[in-house]
């Protein structure tokens, strides 16, 4: 070779084999054209999506904490200025939690969306994939109408005629059209989810007592059907549902400290399973600091530990009570008074998304409003027993009583579990009884989603 | 692959086994070479026969000999830093022994350096691009760990944040200012023609600050540093050169008898007293707490009666800052071996620097050790190797941007609390009213150390086909070990540690990178021009990183501190990762009439990181040189100095995105429970490509009074496109970013180096005086983005990223001052709304300085050196974050600030400090307001040594023919107006592209004394 033609040759050459070194693929990911192409690649995305729910901004952390924070049950004790602006309901559309907890659950709609979009084209020969799809497909309709619903109960107003949250359905074509998102009126996204269940419903076989609580099931639809009429005041409906889940065969699990420490049985109707891996946060950030394994980002109002202990005067001796959940529920260590439904700070506590308990609470106020309180008494009863509680006698009571001590009792059971909120902005007490501005009842949409989606409409007051 | 792969090689291969030809006939040449106006003898002057590899130093009397130089005519070049260099032409006959003396005129170093240019070096005087020098000799005998941090304030145009005070931090490297938002803003390093890791591998989180791989390098090593600062300068590394590019050498070998030199220093660090956070003794904070729980009606002594605490000591109660603090050694120690024959040269040297840290439990050691190898196999073929291998231990702390740090706590906890419980030698916890963990303990009981292993090579080969053509083959390789392992003890009350019974890390990451590279230059002779060089050739380039993680909890005790004992765990990882490149270039550098000059240069480069459609990228450059002074017309004014004027224009790229596989829609790891699942984690755009920087530059280089001043000055500027940007998308698609190529950047500035021999004695023992003095001034502004839409970052979102204003320039509400009726704080209602919220906030200043420079003096007379230096950076505006929990009217638990004392106690008062308030009506808390920003800026004494070279004589009697001793100081004095360690802070580290010059817990920045002795035997 002479050196005329040699360098230009070299060049040619290695031109020619570059573009072979320049193919560098990822081992851990896959593209996400074969992602869902095959019965494995639709369950590892069906895990998937159930890791979105277990994410820090949904039910691993935020979601649970703000829907306590913003209520009177418990209070910011640690050093998160966001959540100490939840906790005094003084949120801004900047606020940085309220953002990591709408990108947490629009994130599990957008799996869903695709399981919802991709799964009916996986072919294959294998005889029993057109059943294990259709739960899949069941699976995957149920969680995003829940995410559906949480959304709306945080950001929607409850005027089925008021701005409800944003619903996408599919999964997005492109970034430009995905910028185009508007929101959908409260009708439009309660239709929504009632089809999605109905979708679900259908779709569905397993009736999921544990140990197949820890997926969607026809119990869990039938439960969260009845908190989603609860929400929109059709008590009949409320009732029906949940009679559907009694009907299943779930009972209360005999010792309530059970359920928060991985010993649950027919209580639990959904259930996401947690590993210390997984990591939920709510033992972590709820327990005190050092031996009881947690930080106490988060403690319990002096107000709400009087409900149980009406003596209570912030030293250890003064808390006494006979109410077995206060028991179990409040700790002290040293003078440090800390919630202590979770055991362990390490996180691997399942965490509840729906339990009978609720359903029965959901039943007993359907039936209150609807006057039948004799019958919400039975419910309620049910929940006082496993409590070490006498029944309350609601049908001694007047109607407003009896809704009123429904709601109290549903207060202590589901303490911490993130219902406080949207129980209080439901029933129209959060106002007077918070003495907070009325456009505090709804969360911003955080600021940034409206810099990227300038058809969102921010809710008034923000 | 394999295809590429074996081109590669084998055009490499060429050039590496080529068998060498015969030689002809040779001759040998020597001489003497001494000062022009001392006529004493100059040592280390390189002399060399232009055109070939023979090459020679002068010894202490200033001789030298070249053997085996080619018959003919031929020129023999001498030159040193210091000294203009000179060019003279013997004619030599086979068997001939020539002499041939020099003498050498001093003269301010810039103008006639050789510099480093990529893929080849050339004289300053025949370079018409922007390219700034620092020599070893302003470099070494720095008391810290990296390269970078000696840069500051050294060269024009390149800007150095120390970010905070932890030994071997990586800091805040800045060519010509920020031209990315997503992707890095740190210039690319290149070590002996190796593009060098520079990234923080560690896989734990510390806080704010981060590793840099460039403390591998040991300053000492280095010969000198070429920071290639313009676009037609940088375009020679194409797709990786709009952060600029820094081009180190380290010293090689020179022949003559074996040299051993021996430099060591040890010094004492401490925090300056000035410089410490003025925060509240113990009964002022109670005082003052107390009156926050009282406005709220929380009774008069909720924290206590003030007047009972720490009554000995008159309520002084604890210093946190005091008790985590120490005094610390910083020591340092190289040997170097130098020598060898006209065939074979080598340096071989060995270092240990360690660094303890001035804040408890942090420190940082290097072991370096290196062999660079010359070896001329024949007149024709010459091979150059250089080996480095370090082993680096970072004990690390929590640092800044972290609430559980030992100096976040030091500057919270509570100064009514003791240390230790009295009588005692527990540490006081939470139970004892702490509202964090006890700093003192932290540091005791916790552990976080990152261990370094680094290989660094290359070898490289030159073959001189003919006096027209060199082929040139490298071969380099950055091989790096980091291996992580942190305790958090349960020891630590009230800590995760405590919590879990016990954390323990450990992790593993190996980065490689490997280089092939070849490349011909051609030296045509066209009557025409005066000069004419060409080069061309390729490169590819390999890397990956394979890495492995494992986290456990729950121990049986505190000497139990591998995952290997942990009950559970709780978080594991294992995974690989790699990018490619593969590149090709021309150059060329020709001039007419000695007085015209041309550089241009294209660069061609593809990378995997890229979508198939787009996945070259070419960068070319154009530059033009005229210097004046040679022409005819000004042959007067020759004799005075020299002027050259200097134009040039060129492309650059950066690829520095941290996802390898952007373009890619990927599914990643989502398991739920036992079960492996996975979910969509980000959304692919085949369309990526290069973010593409066009920089103009005009400057001129100016020698006057007989070239003892130089000066260079630029004009630039830089235009950055095709941002690659992280764009925020909405999260309602499931996701919440996308990486796009978004947006434009510019940066435009003005740069000014003046060297100065201001006085020079004829005398050598006389009085020498040496000034050099930098400047650079640079304006950021963002000129696009998408849809022109803003959008926040940062701590608190205080950093806005908005067209028409500089990157991350600070916004948030403004202050307005204190309701002398109410106490309360009060902001400028902007919108007019009858409210203040998120929507009345403006812009409160720039993270980014105006101008930044440095001044470093030298005096010497008779054996005495002293040298000062100073450096500056003026204009800038940081944003306190400790204010959030030290400035917030009683709120936190925090200890506060001493300015809170003078706050607003009753109707009528004007104060600027808000009512104290425990419940935090005083509208303090969640307000990020122009309160809480400070002017950055600040002159600091940084260096002044004083030295004493002893007489030969002296010496010679300890058997050494050159011993130095001296004393200095570091970080003397700094003149400034901010309030906490150092105004030279980024407490979100040196990846943080948009929030700079925030102020968030950072470590403090030590204050050095130290002395050392260099000599040679």
């Amino acid at each position: 070779m002479t050196r005329k033609t040699f360098l230009p040759a070299v060049l040619v050459l290695v031109a020619a084999g570059c573009n072979s070194i320049l193919d560098v693929k990822p081992i851990n990911q896959v593209p996400e054209e074969t992602a869902i192409t095959t019965p494995a690649g639709a369950r590892a995305s069906l895990a998937g999506m159930y890791d979105g729910l277990q994410s820090t901004g949904y039910y691993g952390g935020t979601f649970v904490f703000f829907g306590d924070l913003s209520g009177d049950d418990v209070r910011h004790t640690g050093t998160f200025t966001t959540y100490r602006l939840a906790d005094n309901n003084q949120l801004t559309a900047d606020n940085a939690t309220i953002e990591g907890l709408w990108d947490a659950l629009y994130g599990v709609v957008g799996r869903a969306n695709i399981l919802i979009d991709r799964v009916p084209q996986v072919e294959t020969s294998d005889p029993a994939w057109p059943s294990e799809r259709d739960e899949i497909m069941g699976e995957s309709y149920f969680v995003r109408a829940l995410t559906f619903h949480n959304l709306q109960t945080l950001w929607g107003e409850q005027a089925p005629t008021g701005l409800g949250v944003p619903i996408p359905l599919v999964p997005v074509a492109d970034i430009p059209s995905a910028g185009q998102i508007t929101r959908a009126t409260t009708g439009e996204v309660y239709t929504q989810i009632l089809s999605d269940l109905a979708k679900a419903e259908s779709l569905m076989t397993v009736s999921g007592q544990t140990p197949d609580a820890t997926h969607g099931n026809l119990g869990a639809v039938h439960a969260i059907r009845s908190r989603v009429y609860l929400f929109q005041q059709n008590w009949a409906g409320a009732e029906a549902e949940a009679e559907a889940v009694t009907a299943m065969g779930y009972t209360l699990d005999p010792t309530y400290g059970d359920l928060f420490n991985d010993a649950y049985g027919d209580e639990a109707i959904f259930v996401l399973d947690f590993t210390p891996t997984d990591f939920q946060l709510l033992g972590y950030y709820y327990r005190a600091k050092g031996a009881a394994g947690g930080r106490r980002e988060i403690g319990p109002t002096t107000g709400f530990i009087q409900q149980y202990a009406p003596g209570y005067n912030g030293t250890p001796a003064s808390y006494v009570t006979t109410d077995l959940r206060g028991q179990h529920d409040i700790s002290f260590q040293g003078n440090t008074v800390y919630g202590s439904k979770w055991g362990t700070g390490i996180g691997g506590e399942d965490f509840h998304v729906i339990r009978y308990a609720e359903v029965l609470l959901n039943q007993a106020e359907a039936e209150a409003q609807q006057g039948k309180l004799l019958e919400a008494d039975s419910a309620l009863t049910l929940i006082r027993a496993r409590a070490g509680l006498p029944a309350a006698g609601l049908d001694t009571m007047s109607q407003a009583n009896a809704i009123a001590k429904i709601l109290q009792e549903r207060r202590l059971e589901l303490a911490f579990e993130g219902h406080r909120w949207p129980d209080l902005v439901r029933t129209g007490r959060a106002v007077p009884l918070m003495g907070i501005p009325a456009f505090q009842q709804l969360y911003p949409i955080p600021l940034n989603e409206l810099d990227v989606a300038p058809g969102l409409v921010q809710n008034s007051g923000y | 692959m394999k295809r590429a792969l074996r081109w590669v090689f084998l055009s490499a291969g060429v050039l590496l086994f080529t068998r060498p030809l015969a030689a002809q006939g040779t001759a040998t040449v020597s001489g003497r070479i001494v000062d022009s106006i001392t006529a004493q003898p100059v040592q280390g002057v390189r002399v060399s026969v232009v055109g070939s590899t023979v090459g020679a130093v002068t010894d202490r009397d200033g001789r030298y000999t070249l053997a085996s130089v080619p018959v003919g005519t031929v020129s023999v070049r001498a030159q040193r830093i210091g000294f203009a260099a000179q060019t003279r032409q013997i004619a030599l006959t086979d068997g001939s022994i020539a002499t041939l003396d020099f003498e050498l005129t001093a003269a301010a170093t810039t103008l006639s350096d050789v510099v480093v240019t990529g893929y080849g070096t050339d004289s300053r005087a025949n370079i018409s691009t922007s390219v700034a020098s620092v020599s070893s000799e302003q470099i070494q005998n720095t008391p810290v760990a990296g390269i970078d941090a000696a840069l500051q304030g050294k060269a024009a145009g390149i800007q150095v944040i120390q970010n905070a005070g932890n030994p071997g931090v990586g800091m805040t490297v800045r060519i010509r200012g920020s031209a990315s938002i997503s992707a890095s803003n740190q210039p690319l390093y290149v070590i002996d023609g190796v593009p060098m890791l520079r990234d923080d591998f560690s896989q734990l989180g510390v806080g704010g600050q981060d590793l840099t791989a460039t403390t591998g390098i040991n300053p000492d090593e280095v010969e000198k540093i070429d920071i290639l600062k313009d676009a037609a300068a940088a375009a020679i590394y194409g797709s990786r050169g709009s952060n600029g590019v820094v081009m180190i050498t380290t010293k090689h070998g020179t022949a003559g008898a074996t040299r051993l030199t021996y430099t060591t220093y040890a010094g004492s660090q401490v925090v300056p007293h000035d410089s410490r956070w003025d925060l509240m003794n113990a009964r002022e904070y109670v005082t003052y707490m107390n009156e926050a729980a009282a406005n709220d009606g929380y009774g008069a002594f909720y924290f206590g009666d003030p007047d009972t605490i720490d009554v000995a000591h008159n309520g002084k109660g604890t210093d946190w800052q005091d008790a985590v603090f120490q005094t610390a050694p910083v020591t340092n120690a190289t040997i170097g071996l130098t020598g060898g024959s006209d065939r074979v040269q080598y340096f071989l040297s060995a270092a240990r620097f360690n660094q303890d840290g001035v804040v408890l439990a942090s420190g940082y050691t290097r072991d370096a050790g290196r062999l660079n190898l010359d070896v001329t196999a024949s007149q024709k073929l010459h091979f150059r190797s250089a080996l480095s291998v370090s082993n680096e231990t970072h004990r690390r702390i929590e640092n800044d941007n972290s609430i559980a740090g030992v100096g976040t706590n030091a500057i919270a906890s509570q100064p009514w609390l003791p240390v230790k419980r009295p009588g005692t030698d527990v540490f006081t916890t939470t139970d004892d009213g702490l509202a964090y963990e006890n700093p003192v303990a932290i540091a005791t009981y916790d552990k976080t150390e990152s261990r370094l292993l680094r290989v660094i090579g290359s070898v490289e080969t030159n073959y001189t086909v003919s006096d027209l053509v060199t082929l040139n083959g490298r071969f380099g390789a950055d091989v790096l070990n980091l291996r992580d392992l942190r305790w958090y003890s349960p020891d630590v009350a009230g800590s995760y540690g405590e919590s879990v019974g016990g954390e323990s890390i450990i992790g593993n990451n190996t980065p490689t990178r490997y280089v092939l590279e070849g490349f011909a230059d051609f030296h045509p002779r066209i009557a025409a021009l005066s000069s004419l060089a060409l080069t061309a050739g390729s490169s590819a380039e390999w890397n990956s990183s394979e890495l492995d993680l494992v986290d456990g909890i729950g121990f049986p005790g505190d000497q139990f501190q591998y995952p290997g004992n942990a009950a559970t765990v709780v978080a594991y990882d294992g995974d690989w990762t790699g990018h490619n490149l593969v590149s090709f270039f021309l150059r060329a550098n020709g001039s007419y009439k000695d007085r015209y000059l041309l550089t241009a240069s294209v660069r061609t480069d593809g990378s995997s990181r890229f979508g198939t459609e787009n996945r070259w990228g070419t960068f070319p450059a154009v530059a033009l040189g005229w210097k004046i002074t040679d022409e005819p017309f000004a042959q007067g004014l020759a004799r005075r100095g020299n002027l050259k004027l200097r134009l040039s224009y060129g492309v650059t790229g950066n690829q520095d995105i941290v996802d390898n596989f952007a373009p890619l829609s990927r599914f990643g790891r989502a398991n739920y429970g036992d079960v492996a699942g996975y979910a969509r984690s980000s959304f692919g755009n085949p369309a990526l490509k290069w973010e593409q920087t066009r920089e103009y530059n005009a400057g001129l280089d100016l020698g006057i009074f007989k070239n003892r001043v130089n000066i260079i000055a630029d004009w630039y500027n830089k235009l950055t496109d095709n941002l690659l940007l992280d764009r925020p998308i909405t999260s309602t698609s499931g996701l919440t970013t996308v990486t796009q190529n978004i947006g434009s950047m510019e940066n435009r500035g003005y740069e000014l180096t003046i060297n100065a021999l201001a006085v020079q004695s004829a005398d050598p023992a006389g009085w020498h005086w040496n000034s050099d003095f930098n400047i650079s001034w640079n304006h950021n502004k963002v000129t696009k983005l998408f849809e022109n839409q803003p959008f926040t970052s940062g701590l608190y979102s205080v950093n806005r990223v908005e067209v028409g204003h500089p990157l991350g320039e600070f916004y948030a509400l403004k202050f307005t001052g204190v309701d002398p009726a109410t106490g309360d704080a009060q902001y400028a209602d902007i919108n007019g709304d009858g409210t203040v919220d998120a929507a009345d906030r403006v812009f409160v200043g720039s993270p980014h300085p105006k101008y930044w420079g440095g001044w470093t003096n030298t005096l010497n007379w008779k054996g005495f050196d002293l040298k000062a230096f100073l450096q500056f950076t003026q204009g800038h505006t940081i944003f306190n974050a400790i204010n959030v929990f030290a400035n917030d009217a009683g709120y936190y638990y925090d200890n506060k600030f001493r300015s809170l004392l003078n706050h607003w106690r009753q109707a009528g008062d004007v104060t600027s400090q808000p009512r104290p308030s425990f419940d935090g009506t005083s509208d303090v808390v969640g307000r990020i307001s122009s309160r809480y920003f400070e002017d950055g800026s600040y002159v600091r004494l940084q260096d002044v040594t004083l030295g004493y070279q002893i007489p030969t004589k002296a010496a010679h009697t300890l058997r050494m023919t050159d011993a130095r001793i001296y004393v200095s100081g570091r970080n003397l004095h700094t003149w400034t107006k901010y309030s906490g360690y150092s105004p030279d802070v980024n407490s979100n580290g040196s990846n943080s592209n948009i929030s700079l010059a925030t102020e968030f817990y950072a470590y403090p920045l030590a204050r050095t004394i130290m002395v050392g002795i260099s000599g040679a035997f």
